[in-house]
């Protein structure tokens, strides 16, 4: 067990109620169980219920069956109206997503990247137009360093903004990343205040690809958010939140492409 | 009907010729038994406290969650087969309670600040010394900070001692986006509790 196991578990030790909270609390679970026991009759009791009153349990079980009915209906209708969509509909597309000129544009520098640093580079990534290039320590050894024949992502994460009676969005904020497969990406400290953003990507072998997202920022707007959402190959992106405020409306979006390994 | 409940003794293993967990679990479903539902409650109460709290970071939380595992568990009895450990699948449904807990907050747009805010106040508790309560607040604070999902993946991992396969299985993600999760929970909290951790 290492220092922060420790840490953590000596800490957790001490989170523990006294010997007089733990009375209090298991009394409360008992007292509770017990109470659900009285609710719920026994076999016996049901079976002299339903001899005496059963005109009147018949009755509030259709009135009870409606009301369950006329509650799911309810609660359907609110899902579907009310539930999220992940895909990107109400802003430009183009917007947010990598399209393909810059795709093969990415492509041919992922692979640049690979023959530079000879398995070295783990990713490149742009933040508000600020480059930065992470690779392994040079102690690393050849051994460890991952294939030169393995893939790689390319993600596009983008905050767009809707004014207020304007029907067009605008790119607030963006960031972008080439990155090998299975790399966690932690972009650079220099983001503003608490922000930090860091993704980790994982092919899947239906060719789509699985991207774990946190992303805690503070400008343009406060969002923090762990998301995990599966790309398919169609390219298209995917609204990661969404929030309505007095300066208009804004979305996060993630777009996600694949990158090959070079051959040659 | 009422139902009188035993003394409670706070005792949490069980002792050599005890009935087993699933002994108690076959008298409950058999009857409905509310002193083996207790005895139940006394053998697993740290247990399923102890995933919550770390989760939650609230003790008034922790324990409304705790009472309401034991519900949900008991109200599934029937259901129960003993196909798993009694101490599994009360973890899952313990685990399932603090993810409906965790979604509601996550829903609230306050959530952080009022999590962290509560961090740092939390563990104020008397019997601490003024260096455990130092400690014990960043450790709750760095926990606070971290995303739910890398929080649930060090107190799977790291507190309840779970292997990344079966803390993936739990969480619903591959092994290979738990040991990402895992490995970039202990960055986090590494770099925020540096201080207290040897070089």
């Amino acid at each position: 067990m290492n220092d922060l196991n420790h840490l953590l578990h000596d800490w957790s030790a001490r989170q523990e109620p006294t010997p007089a909270e733990w009375h209090s609390l298991q009394t409360r679970i008992a007292e509770q169980l017990a109470n659900d026991v009285a609710r719920t009759p026994t076999s016996e009791q049901t079976s002299m219920v339903c001899r005496t009153d059963v005109g009147v349990r018949s009755t509030t079980s259709w009135i009870a069956l409606v009301a369950v009915a006329a509650s799911l209906l309810a609660a359907v209708t609110v899902f579907w109206s009310g539930r999220r969509d992940d895909s990107v509909r109400s802003l430009d597309v183009a917007l947010a997503s990598l399209p393909a000129g810059d795709l093969a544009a990415r492509q041919s520098l992922f692979s640049e990247l690979d023959r530079m640093f000879a398995g070295r580079w783990r990713w490149l990534s742009e933040v508000n137009g600020r480059v930065h290039l992470e690779t392994n320590e040079p102690s690393v050894s050849p051994a460890e360093l991952p294939s030169d024949e393995s893939s790689g992502i390319a993600v596009r994460l983008t905050i767009v903004q809707r004014r207020p009676g304007e029907a067009k969005w605008r790119v607030v904020w963006e960031a972008s990343v080439l990155a090998r497969s299975e790399e966690w990406v932690r972009l650079p400290v220099e983001l503003p205040g608490d922000s930090a953003v860091s993704m980790w990507a994982y092919s899947l072998p239906d060719g789509s690809t699985l991207v774990e997202s946190d992303v805690a920022l503070t400008i343009p707007f406060s969002v923090r958010l762990s998301e995990q959402h599966v790309f398919g190959t169609s390219g298209r992106p995917a609204r990661l939140w969404s929030a309505r405020r007095s300066d208009g409306e804004f979305q996060l979006i993630q777009s996600v492409a694949r990158m090959e390994a070079h051959h040659g | 009907m009422s139902v009188r409940i035993a003394t409670i003794d706070v005792r949490f293993e069980s002792q050599a010729g005890d009935p087993t967990d699933e002994q108690l679990v076959e008298r409950c479903q058999n009857g409905g038994c509310p002193q083996a539902a207790n005895e139940l409650v006394q053998r697993h109460l740290r247990r399923v406290r102890a995933v919550i709290f770390p989760m939650v970071l609230d003790h008034s939380v922790a324990d409304d969650l705790t009472q309401e595992t034991f519900l949900r568990a008991w109200r599934g009895l029937s259901g129960f087969r003993a196909e798993a450990r009694f101490s599994t699948w009360l973890t899952r449904i313990a685990w399932n309670v603090v993810q409906d807990e965790v979604s509601r907050r996550e829903r609230s747009a306050a959530v952080v600040a009022e999590s962290i805010e509560m961090a740092c106040s939390v563990t104020d508790r008397p019997d601490q010394t003024a260096l455990h309560r130092e400690l014990d607040q960043q450790i709750t604070a760095a926990l606070a900070s971290l995303s739910a999902k890398l929080r649930a993946a060090i107190v799977l991992t790291g507190l309840q001692q779970l292997s990344p396969d079966e803390a993936a299985k739990l969480e619903g993600c591959s092994i290979a986006t738990m040991y990402w999760r895992i490995h970039e929970a202990r960055r986090l909290l590494e770099e925020r509790l540096a201080r207290y951790l040897a070089p």
